[in-house]
């Protein structure tokens, strides 16, 4: 990997429109050539993030640096930033060749050395042979590989990607992630990504930012950001979760709805919720929690259950499929096994 | 199925069509065959006309020379006024639509006469430069070439901005943020992307402009001088004083080939650019 990344550092930055805030003493910190993922439900200011750093927007109060150094009198076209768009932004009376080519020709490069730049980059993303092509011959996969390619021709020291793949279909989606994940590496660009597609996000980053409300709920690696999610609302957002209510408390146990009362280890609080995975939920023959199959969700690889158990808590489960193994059938009987330390404390 | 619903849409156009047979092909038809009818029958006399009389050859240039110059002009004033109205948010943007269309409610020939009044011997403006010493003798506007355009641009301009703007409010306006942080200077996105993006709006506001211009008679007429006879001039005089009618059907189908033939270039020019295909109206 070559060091070509930049550090971006966003220092208590609020923006607001009329009396909305997008975002509210927003910081992040991104290291060179990192993979930095902003994750979040609509609305939740990751545009207006990336809108700020490209200098789309004033930031209202805050400061937002480039390698240490503040940009915030630095025009857009001076920052340096390679960007793909959501709805590609191609230009439409260029063709694919020219679109890729434009970063360089603004940058006042040889010509002979934007069209082999602009050709190296059309290859990257595989679509050397429609460089004469217009936009609008182009299908939607192939606009967005234009786009990622007039991103990367300049090598950027710094990626801004706003949902770069959410128009696509699965399986392009997938092809297209790797893809990006290996550019990234070989050009070394620090990036920013933003998507809704929590699955994208747990696939490509080196790191990831969950946004709600234009303020960061949790800042760590997409592992940690599943074991240990720091609230209910990301316990919720990232994977399936059964999120189950704490009752009543006492020195070294609490009461959990569903799975009854649980060992609390000495010196911790009494949390908010307590989260467990469905694919960590196991059948067991006895000595489990007593619950009664309510619905069968065949889900190609794996099979969901959902299941109510006695108190009345509707509990989800996952387990891998056995092929010639007949499902379990609505009504059925079964008891539910979990081990303590998949747990999970939710503190609100 | 498909066909059929084909149909049924196509019987809207119905009545547009009938209209169109009897009040517009009917006199066209009628003109042609005029052109090739004479005192005893068929004649290519007045056709040739065209070629042999100098009048014609002269007036069908200057006629066009005008038309491309009130275009030019309409171009040059009205796009930096749709680029203003372009920027403008939608309810602010039509208001000012409404100001611009606002002469339209005002007859061209009361227009007319008013620039008459306006560029007369003893007209506002005349008064105004004597009386800032400006100049001693009343300057001779009138009956010129410079009223004929002013007059044409006064009414024209509207039809030039109004595809302009709708052309320029069709631009995505992500289309410029991506051309700058690319890195291009708010100049060089205008002239790298907005300016190519937006020549399709008003290259169909000038040739609107341009077609109307060829056949334009009250103003040319009103404020124009003997130089300026353009052909409409010389079809009515053709029609009412000399009585020549064939030949004034010669002039205008030669006029109305002329304005084909403009069509197709602007068709030729531009059929391999996607943005032209719907004239900058939509997309
Ligand atoms: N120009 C604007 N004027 C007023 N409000 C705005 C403006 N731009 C964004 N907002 C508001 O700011 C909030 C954050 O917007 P932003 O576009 O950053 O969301 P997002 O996280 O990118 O959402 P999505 O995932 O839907 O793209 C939204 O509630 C939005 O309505
Ligand atoms: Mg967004």
């Amino acid at each position: 990997m070559k060091d070509t990344g930049a550090t971006i550092e966003f220092r208590n930055v609020r923006k607001e429109f009329g009396a909305f805030t997008a975002l509210d003493n927003f910081c992040l910190e991104v290291g060179a050539g990192e993979f930095m993922t902003l994750l979040g439900p609509s609305g939740s200011g990751k545009t207006t993030a990336l809108n700020a750093l490209a200098g789309f927007i004033d930031v209202g109060q805050g400061d937002i640096l480039i390698d240490g150094i503040s940009i915030r009198q630095t025009p857009t076209e001076k920052r340096n930033i390679g960007m793909v768009f959501q709805s590609y932004s191609l230009f439409p009376h260029r063709n694919v060749l020219a679109n890729v080519s434009f970063p360089l020709q603004m940058r006042k490069m040889h010509k002979a050395e934007v069209r082999q730049r602009s050709m190296k980059a059309l290859e990257m993303v595989q679509l050397a042979e429609l460089a004469q092509r217009m936009p609008h011959e182009l299908s939607g996969g192939q606009k967005q590989r234009v786009a990622i390619a007039r991103a990367l021709v300049f090598e950027p020291r710094v990626l801004l990607m706003d949902e770069p793949l959410g128009a696509l279909d699965l399986k392009l989606r997938e092809s297209l992630q790797l893809e990006l994940k290996a550019l990234q590496k070989q050009i070394g660009s620090t990036v920013i990504f933003v998507t809704h597609d929590q699955g994208e996000a747990l696939t490509l980053s080196d790191r990831i930012a969950v946004m709600d409300q234009g303020e960061i709920q949790q800042i760590c690696t997409p592992q940690e950001l599943y074991d240990q999610p720091a609230s209910t609302f990301i316990a919720n957002f990232i994977g399936s979760n059964n999120i189950l209510r704490v009752g009543g408390a006492d020195q070294h146990s609490i009461q959990v709805e569903g799975l009854g009362r649980i060992p609390l280890k000495p010196g911790t609080e009494k949390p908010y919720a307590v989260g467990l995975r469905p694919e960590l939920i196991r059948r067991t023959e006895s000595d489990g929690v007593p619950a009664m199959v309510e619905q069968t969700i065949f889900s190609g690889e794996a099979i969901r259950y959902i299941a109510r158990t006695e108190d009345g808590t509707e509990i989800l489960l996952v387990e891998p499929r056995h092929p010639g193994e007949a499902p379990l059938a609505a009504g059925q009987s079964i008891a539910l096994g979990f081990d303590f330390e998949n747990l999970i404390f939710l503190p609100k | 199925m498909k066909a059929k619903q084909n149909w049924r849409l196509m019987a809207l156009l119905l009545p547009a069509i009938a209209l169109i047979c009897v009040l517009f092909l009917n006199p066209l038809v009628g003109v042609l065959i005029q052109s090739f009818v004479g005192d005893d029958g068929f004649t290519l006399k007045s056709i040739s006309k065209l070629w042999t009389s100098r009048l014609a050859r002269v007036v069908l240039e200057r006629t066009f020379w005008l038309a491309f110059t009130v275009t030019v002009i309409c171009l040059l004033v009205g796009y930096p006024a749709a680029y203003y109205m372009s920027q403008l948010r939608p309810r602010k943007r039509a208001m000012i639509t409404y100001l611009v269309l606002l002469p339209f409610w005002i007859s061209i020939l009361i227009r007319t006469y008013t620039w008459i009044i306006l560029l007369g011997r003893e007209g506002l403006v005349n008064n105004a430069l004597q009386w800032l010493g400006l100049t001693e003798q009343p300057v001779q506007f009138l009956y010129t070439n410079f009223a004929v355009h002013l007059g044409m641009v006064q009414i024209l301009l509207p039809i030039v901005i109004l595809p302009t703007v709708a052309g320029m409010v069709n631009i995505d306006g992500g289309l410029i943020k991506a051309a700058r942080v690319m890195g291009a200077s708010p100049i060089r996105a205008f002239w790298s992307v907005f300016f190519p993006l937006s020549l399709s709006g008003a290259a169909t506001g000038g040739l609107i402009c341009f077609i109307l211009s060829l056949g334009f008679y009250v103003t040319p007429t009103l404020l124009g001088g003997q130089k300026s006879l353009i052909i409409a001039n010389l079809i009515d005089l053709q029609v009412h004083k000399t009585l020549n009618w064939g030949f004034a059907a010669a002039l205008a189908t030669a006029l109305l080939l002329a304005t084909l033939l403009c069509l197709l270039i602007f068709w030729l020019a531009t059929r391999n650019r996607p943005e032209f295909a719907t004239g900058g109206l939509s997309r």
